[in-house]
């Protein structure tokens, strides 16, 4: 069975080209430092580039420096109201999601929670549901007119009104922050696996009260990394664009995000690159500075990390009479994540949207199911997202093995910069990014095929393909490399034989998170879309617009089922093989 | 044959910017077993990937078998690939995802034109043979011992018939008992196939029992160069003396004007030693002394001193037992000098003694302060 994946990596690079020219690795490398330098720059040159046109410029073409569309964009009130707002669903989203993921986190790595395996099972699942997919969810629970909840509260209580509206900022903030538990939870229990548990037993030992102990010694150990989540979260919050879109959009809470997209594809008139851009570049200039304040802090968490000794266990609190209250909160949490899957089922099995009810049971058929799939739009946008999503991922991985195998063993400038270059995505607003590819290729034929997707999605998930590569390469013992190429491996060879195989599970790994992502990704595909590029995610959104509930629910349920099957087998699969590696 | 001329290596990005290797020249003839020898950091592994081509040295000449492979003036490299050797790494570098066979059959795989697979057969099975080890040939690496995986490297390295057969320490990671028979064995097979060897160790021991010629390294620079004997019993520096003799380094000066046979006086801590000094040592010059433990005899405490030259009075204290000799130090003053006493004579410690130094078996350095 490994051995047949390892055929397949293996298969990755042609034989015969390894024997083709002596110095292959700096003619590839070359090569792909050009692609990268023109993916990622280019786009970001047009922008600012753009920007910096008079207003109202007809042409995106460069015609001097004029700071009129950045004048535009500081000019009170609306600024000011976008800004706030932006501030506000940032801090709150960022608020719920470290409230509840280092809550979770506290409960599965430092407390004997017996639901401990259910925890990290449903987070790691989430990975497969879409953001927008849980809003569509929000939205069939908390409308206004027919929203499941309100429609029971209205019932319970006899109410007139419905008490409460998805379409309001704190709907978006609550949303937006659920749905950045997972990987709070994830970042957040690095934070405390990383922290040396004997500096606090040390506190306990000389007299230190629990209270205090908290206070004096592990706050201040976890603040530097906790505070490194916050910020880049807020990263994510700020360029977080789905939600805003599907719930922002109808409830007139206008971000930054969303207005640029508004700007771009002409929501109100017709489309102001202009002053997109210039509200992308402050987007920019925004992400920038919060990547550099991450670093920074990050670092400072390096220096109180301690390496802790072998085989060295945490003393986990017993949680006592607490497992019961703890049990309930985090069985509510499951609940609220699942309602608006559960919502979306529903309303996926009813021939048209009907609130839940016992009567409405003997309503349920397939009806949507077979609707959806039969509709040539979905056919072609299910071919599509094939083929964005294989070639997305092994496009990005394959730069990502060449970029890494650059930064990690060749010492030259060459290696330095092209990991600049692949990290630079990081802190590039995705919506900035998509505007900015926009731009680009606007009167370029490619413009409306899928390939400006997949551009831009490779180019988007290079970064993570890089920094999972590099990392695995970094364990990988350069001698084992160098014994290839002694005995005679060209470096093609070394790579397709040693290398390759050898980090294979972090190539699965990244390959798979990457076509997971360029699967769900709303953003790109929404800004880019025409009639002859559309992917399953916007054909969503379509079907949802159009509307027609249940298609489009029935669509979410076959793409979060997709999703699932993708995640969960790889999820198992690697927590067995870090387990096996960890046992040797 | 191996030529190195003027190799000379500065590592990008280091901090200070020293060259790990500078104008290192040497001769290495076909088929001899020739040994880097150095402390640890000195760049004996710099000088080997120089050679097999992983690293590009700054400027100098490698040339095999009388070809180029390298030169700063022309700009010639040939890559790694193509210069047909075999090393054995530090750390063995087994590729663990392979089996012992394939890890062995992958420099003939590289070969072109393609070798038959029966024939790589054959002369894998050949190769695990050299090493006694057909009969793991199907085990996955990573279930193989220390010394296992040690001789799988040596397997993969000698395989393809490479022209030169380069060892990275290969011994350093055994555990003490194992690396005494994979010296012998070691050496039994590269002289048996009759292959060029350049052995890269810090160990001096290892240096003097396998090699033909050793070239001792210091920062980067051949220090010395010669037979075994000849460095063993010649050092030509405080260093060599120090790292390959592992003797007593005494302070003196000289204060006497060497006579015909170039006989004079050293005045050192413990007393005056005559002895013969090299040429360009002169009357008040600043030495060291080196006194191997095979200088010193050990006499009894009453043997007479007086009017005898280079005998001492001194008290033997700190003995340890290793086996077929007892290692005591000789204490005169505030001097010590380690000292080899016999086994089988039972004494009282401390210990009042003569000892002799051996004149003719000291060796007089220059020193410089
Ligand atoms: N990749 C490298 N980059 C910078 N300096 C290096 C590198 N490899 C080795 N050095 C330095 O070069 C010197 C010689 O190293 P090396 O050849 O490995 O020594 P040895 O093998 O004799 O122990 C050392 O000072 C070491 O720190
Ligand atoms: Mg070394």
């Amino acid at each position: 069975m490994r051995h047949a994946l390892f055929a397949a990596a293996a298969a990755m690079v042609p034989t015969r080209l390894a024997r083709l020219f002596p110095g292959e690795e700096r003619i590839i490398g070359s090569v792909v430092f050009v692609a990268v330098l023109f993916l990622v720059s280019g786009p970001l040159l047009i922008l600012i580039s753009t920007s910096l046109n008079p207003t109202g410029a007809a042409s995106i073409l460069p015609s001097g420096l004029d700071i009129s569309n950045y004048v535009r964009a500081f000019s009170p009130p609306d600024t000011l109201y976008l800004l706030g707002n932006t501030a506000i669903y940032t801090l709150g989203s960022v608020f719920i999601a470290l409230l509840i993921g280092s809550s979770l986190a506290w409960l599965t790595e430092r407390t004997d929670f017996r639901l401990q395996v259910a925890v990290r099972l449903m987070i790691f699942a989430w990975m497969a549901v879409p953001p927008f997919v849980s809003a569509l969810g929000w939205i069939q629970l908390l409308n206004p007119g027919n929203g499941a909840i309100n429609v029971l509260l209205r019932t319970v209580f006899d109410l007139q009104a419905s008490p409460l509206s998805v379409y309001s900022l704190p709907a978006m903030i609550l949303i937006t922050g659920l749905s950045m538990t997972p990987t709070t939870f994830i970042m957040i229990s690095g934070v405390f696996s990383n922290m040396d548990h004997r500096l606090e037993s040390a506190a306990h030992v000389h007299g230190g009260a629990r209270l205090a102990t908290f206070r004096r010694i592990t706050l201040p150990l976890l603040a530097p990394g906790l505070l490194a989540v916050a910020i880049f979260q807020s990263m994510t919050v700020i360029q977080t664009f789905d939600i805003p879109f599907a719930i922002g959009l109808t409830a007139r809470v206008p971000v930054m995000s969303t207005r640029i997209y508004a700007l771009a594809t002409a929501v109100e008139g017709k489309p102001e690159y202009g002053l997109a851009s210039a509200y992308g570049v402050v987007l920019l200039v925004i992400a920038i500075i919060l990547i550099g304040l991450y670093l920074r802090f990050t670092r400072i968490g390096e220096r109180f990390r301690v390496v802790t000794g072998k085989g060295f266990r945490p003393v986990r609190q017993k949680l006592g009479a607490a497992q019961i209250p703890a049990t309930v909160l985090v069985v509510a949490y499951f609940v609220v994540m699942l309602l608006p899957l559960a919502i979306l089922l529903w309303s996926s099995l009813l021939p048209y949207y009907q609130t839940p009810s016992i009567g409405a049971l003997s309503h349920l058929t397939l009806q949507s199911y077979r609707n959806t799939i039969a509709q040539p739009m979905i056919i072609r946008a299910l071919g599509n997202t094939i083929i964005l999503v294989l070639s997305v991922a092994t496009i990005a991985m394959a730069l990502s093995v060449v970029v890494s195998w650059m930064a990690v063993r060749s010492r030259g400038t060459l290696g330095k910069a092209v990991t600049a270059l692949t990290f630079a995505p990081i802190a590039i607003p995705q919506i900035v990014f998509a505007f900015a590819i926009l731009l680009l290729y606007l009167y370029s034929p490619l413009y409306g095929t899928l390939l400006v997707i997949i551009i831009a999605h490779v180019t988007i998930f290079m970064a993570f393909g890089t920094r999972m590569v590099s990392s695995a390469m970094l364990q990988l013992h350069q001698e084992l490399e160098n014994a290839a190429t002694v005995s005679g491996a060209s470096w093609l060879v070394s790579m397709r034989r040693v290398v390759l195989p050898l980090i294979f599970p972090q190539l699965l790994n990244g390959w798979l998170w990457i076509a997971t992502h360029s699967a769900r990704d709303l953003t790109v595909p929404i800004l880019l879309m025409t009639s002859g590029n559309v992917v399953l995610a916007s054909a969503l959104w379509t079907i949802w617009e159009y509307p027609d509930i249940p298609g489009a629910s029935a669509l979410a349920v076959m793409m979060v089922v997709g999703l699932m099957l993708l995640v969960v087998p790889l999820q198992i699969w690697s927590a067995r093989y870090s387990n096996r590696s960890a046992g040797n | 044959m191996l030529v190195l001329r003027h190799l000379t290596k500065t590592y990008h990005g280091a901090r200070p910017v020293v060259p790990s290797v500078r104008d290192v020249s040497l001769e290495i003839p076909r088929g001899s077993f020739f040994t880097l020898l150095g402390p640890s950091g000195c760049g004996k592994t710099t000088i080997l990937h120089c050679i097999a081509g992983l690293e590009t040295p700054d400027s100098g000449d490698i040339e095999i078998d009388g070809v180029a492979v390298f030169s700063g003036a022309s700009g010639c490299n040939e890559p790694p690939h193509r210069r047909r050797l075999g090393m054995v790494f530090q750390s063995y570098a087994i590729w663990p995802h392979m089996s012992v066979f394939d890890n062995v059959a992958f420099p003939l795989q590289q070969q072109r034109p393609r070798l038959a697979a029966r024939d790589i057969k054959a002369r894998v099975m050949t190769a695990l043979s050299l090493v006694r080890l057909e009969a793991v040939a199907d085990k996955l690496a990573p279930f193989l011992s220390g010394g296992q995986q040690q001789r799988v490297a040596l397997a993969r390295a000698l395989v393809h018939e490479p022209r030169l057969l380069l060892l990275d320490e290969p011994l350093s990671n055994l555990d003490a008992k194992l690396r005494e028979e994979m010296r012998v064995e070691l050496g039994r097979l590269v002289r048996q196939l009759g292959i060029t060897t350049i052995f890269v160790t810090h160990d001096q021991a290892e240096a003097l029992t396998m090699s033909d010629r050793i070239a001792l390294i210091d920062a980067g620079r051949v220090v010395q160069q010669g037979a075994p004997h000849d460095i063993y019993y010649r050092p030509n520096s405080t260093f060599a003396a120090r790292f390959v003799c592992g003797g007593n380094i005494v302070p003196g000066t000289v204060v006497s004007a060497p006579d015909m046979q170039r006989q004079a006086e050293i005045d050192t801590p413990f007393g005056r030693v005559a002895c013969a000094l090299p040429t360009g040592i002169n009357a008040g010059d600043d030495v060291n002394l080196v006194v191997r433990p095979d200088s010193l005899r050990v006499c009894n405490g009453d043997a007479p001193v007086d009017g005898r030259p280079n005998f001492f009075h001194v008290d033997i204290s700190d003995v340890s037992f290793m086996g077929d000799f007892i290692e005591g130090i000789a204490l005169s003053g505030s001097t010590a000098l380690r000292v080899r006493l016999d086994p089988h004579v039972q004494v009282q410690m401390p210990h009042a003694a003569v000892v002799e130094v051996i004149a003719q078996r000291c060796v007089v350095l220059p020193r410089k302060e």
